[in-house]
């Protein structure tokens, strides 16, 4: 062998300099881009939850990538319609200035410590009459379906009870069963859901094995299911009362009429 | 220099990577059940077997016998992560659809096996060519599984209808088997029947 240790130390390491040197310009150079789409990514299903939007992910295939112009639209329109809050675990609203509600990632949140969870809120602000009204509330939800985490947004009425959307925009589930939690189908079957049975009390909606009998008392609560995708919609099920519950707190505030919607 | 044709259009037919030496098998069984992911990774592959092969030719002679395949590794790790910073700027829906298979293309034996095989004993452009070749050869599979798992897993190509409605008025259904990846399975391995057939490929 003609190369001893020191050439191959010097060699391995000037390798592996211009290999990190490469990668880190890359990534310096792509990250405005990178943080442009996906915040649009997710803002934009919290406008398709809370009623803006019409296009879902399967509806719209050709048009799913979206060029920078899209992006600013979305941003803007936003940033005009959407008020964003974060919450702590009681529901109280915090003021963070250095956190960005729409950046909180909900699996990060459930690893830290009860008081320090931070729980964002969209509110979409319609002007009636010169004034502004809240028309929807929009939370994420998160939880795990059979393969993968699944992430989404559920947007409420002003009622706090009746479901005005939802939408799931990052999951893993098998293609043409579990996946078809997307599909505008199943998306739109959600809308007009209550989450309330008559005494008030958080019953959430669940999805159903096969089909809804519209008969049944719990109708209201109760939605298609996807078949061959139990696990995925029992999923499906148990994130919708989880997420709903970590907002209970501050939805029953509300409902009693005591809660400020302070400003960002 | 003249470069052998057959460096770039054996490992298309007679000898690809997939059919023959059933390499990659893995990524072509996952990302192939709709026709654009599919190409979106093929490009994928193709530029990163490129771009390693010819880099680690270049390097050949200087590069320590001793820690070759760490060499090599790392040249192409940082190509495939490129790559996936590049799709998540460039097509970040698409980004997310592939997934971790993007970075699975570290893994991809057709990379290093043809890095090991030919670029760390040939000069750069037989190399390049290789890469090429090899790249192109793994990319067509995978066209072809995505073309016909979307086509009768979906009805659609590119996620456009193309199977007509009074076809399904008649009774006719998607199959959702070639959704899955049996799908896959059941098309690559008559893929692989019908190349053997004509090329004459027996195993010893």
């Amino acid at each position: 062998m003609r190369q001893g240790n020191a050439y191959t130390l010097i060699f391995l390491a000037a390798v592996a300099l211009v290999a990190s040197l490469v990668l880190a310009l890359a990534a310096q150079m792509l990250k405005d881009r990178q943080n442009l789409l996906q915040q649009a990514d997710m803002k934009r299903n919290i406008l398709i939850a809370a009623g803006f939007m019409e296009c879902y992910a399967d509806a719209d295939e050709a048009k799913r990538e979206m060029d920078p112009g899209v992006c600013t639209d979305v941003h803007f329109y936003f940033e005009a319609h959407m008020r964003a809050l974060l919450l702590d675990h009681r529901g109280k609203i915090v003021d963070e200035p250095g956190t960005r509600p729409e950046l909180v990632d909900p699996a990060r949140e459930a690893d830290k410590p009860l008081e320090k969870r931070r729980y964002p809120v969209f509110l979409r602000i319609d002007p009636v009459k010169g004034k502004e009204k809240i028309s929807a509330y929009c939370i994420p939800i998160y939880g795990k379906g059979l393969w993968s985490s699944l992430y989404g947004y559920l947007a409420l009425e002003p009622d706090l009870n009746t479901v005005k959307g939802l939408t799931f925009h990052k999951q893993g589930e098998t293609p043409g069963l579990g996946a078809e939690i997307q599909s505008r189908w199943f998306q739109e079957g959600f809308k007009g859901k209550t989450i309330l049975d008559k005494k008030g009390r958080l019953v959430s909606i669940t999805v159903l094995k096969g089909k809804l009998d519209r008969s049944s008392p719990q109708a209201a609560h109760q939605v298609d299911g996807i078949s061959g995708a139990t696990l995925t919609t029992r999923g499906v099920t148990d994130l919708l009362m989880k997420s709903l519950m970590m907002y209970e707190p501050y939805f029953t505030m509300i409902r009693r009429g005591g809660a400020e919607h302070g400003r960002r | 220099m003249a470069v052998d044709k057959k460096i770039f259009l054996s490992p298309i037919n007679e000898n690809n990577p997939i059919t023959t030496q059933v390499l990659g098998i893995c990524s072509a069984l996952a990302v192939t059940s709709q026709l654009k992911p599919s190409i979106v990774m093929g490009l994928a592959v193709i530029a990163v077997m490129v771009f390693s092969n010819l880099i680690t030719s270049l390097m050949r002679e200087y590069i320590p016998q001793k820690v070759r395949i760490i060499v090599e590794m790392t040249v192409v790790a940082s190509l495939v992560i490129l790559v996936d910073q590049i799709l998540k700027a460039y097509a970040y829906q698409m980004s997310k659809q592939l997934s971790v298979f993007v970075g699975l293309i570290i893994t991809n034996c057709i990379v290093l096996g043809r890095i090991e095989a030919f670029s760390m004993g040939n000069r750069p452009v037989p190399s390049l060519v290789d890469g090429l070749g090899n790249g192109l050869g793994y990319a067509l599979i995978l066209f072809i599984v995505g073309f016909f798992r979307e086509l009768l897993g979906f009805g659609k190509i590119l996620g456009y209808q193309v199977l007509p409605e009074s076809l399904y008025a008649a009774g006719y259904e998607n199959n959702g088997l070639m959704v899955l990846a049996p799908g896959a399975f059941i098309i690559l391995s008559l893929i692989i029947w019908l190349q053997r057939t004509i090329s004459g490929y027996r195993e010893d």
